[in-house]
């Protein structure tokens, strides 16, 4: 199905999916990003939902839609990093149908180590680039040294641990 | 492992759709230029194992992890929030 023939139905039958920790959540089709290639290390999954909930106000879910139990917490790295930015190549425009760098959600992964929350960090190197209107998305790996792969969230807990 | 010597300017092709050149040589560093299809992950080897293991981790979340993350991060800007009031 194209991009342009899912606009055109908004009112698509919503498909409900069971999450072990976040119960049923009803998925309408047009809301399905196709992440290509996957997300690296994560299989031959490539099939994903963002879910925004006003209880993990400011982080999101990246569900995926064919493995219940993969999930992604995710956040937008502007919270984070006031300046952050990344380039986006006329080819990467086109891979995912936008017209200009406006038209993507940036988000960056989550990492939070079981059990030691305040540990958290986040994937600035490697942001996600995410066409909302076209259900397209790509993880992309930025040139510049500036940014870690792992950015912590809470320098000041994480600097207690000693 | 295959092995062909190439020169500046000179590319190879992998498949029907990858093509390889080589752009420039510098002391020890050879600089690459790559075209391939958008589903193909072209990555330098190191960054993608890198990639690999931090997507892997971060997969691995665990619900009640995250709402801890978001009570620490409360607490975190309404600390910022007070210090930021104590410059006045």
């Amino acid at each position: 199905m194209t991009s342009d023939s899912r606009r055109s139905h908004p009112e698509s039958a919503p498909r409900c999916l069971t999450y072990p920790f976040l119960g049923r959540i009803s998925v309408r089709k047009e809301q399905i990003i196709t992440f290509t290639p996957g997300l690296q290390g994560l299989g031959r999954f490539h099939r994903y939902v963002l879910i925004e909930r006003p209880q993990e106000a400011p982080f999101l879910w990246l569900l995926s839609v064919a493995k219940p139990d993969l999930a992604l917490a995710v956040m937008e790295p502007a919270r984070l990093v006031a300046d952050y930015q990344v380039q986006v190549s006329d080819a990467l425009l086109k891979d995912l149908a936008a017209r200009t760098p406006a038209d993507l959600k940036v988000l960056v992964i989550l990492t939070i180590p079981a059990g030691r929350p305040q540990e958290a960090t986040a994937n600035l190197l490697a942001p996600l680039l995410i066409n909302l209107a076209a259900g397209r998305g790509k993880q992309v790996v930025l040139e510049s040294q500036a940014y870690s792969q792992a950015h912590p969230l809470f320098p000041r807990l994480a600097g207690k641990e000693g | 492992m295959l092995i062909l010597t190439r020169k500046i300017g000179e590319s190879l092709l992998i498949g029907d759709h990858i093509r390889v050149a080589v752009l420039e040589i510098r002391g020890k560093q050879v600089r690459l230029g790559i075209d391939a299809p958008p589903d193909i992950v072209v990555m330098r080897e190191e960054l993608s194992q890198r990639l690999r293991q931090e997507n892997t981790q971060a997969a691995g979340v665990k619900p009640h992890d995250l709402l801890t993350v978001v009570s620490l991060w409360k607490k975190e800007k309404e600390e910022e929030e007070e210090e930021d009031n104590d410059d006045f």
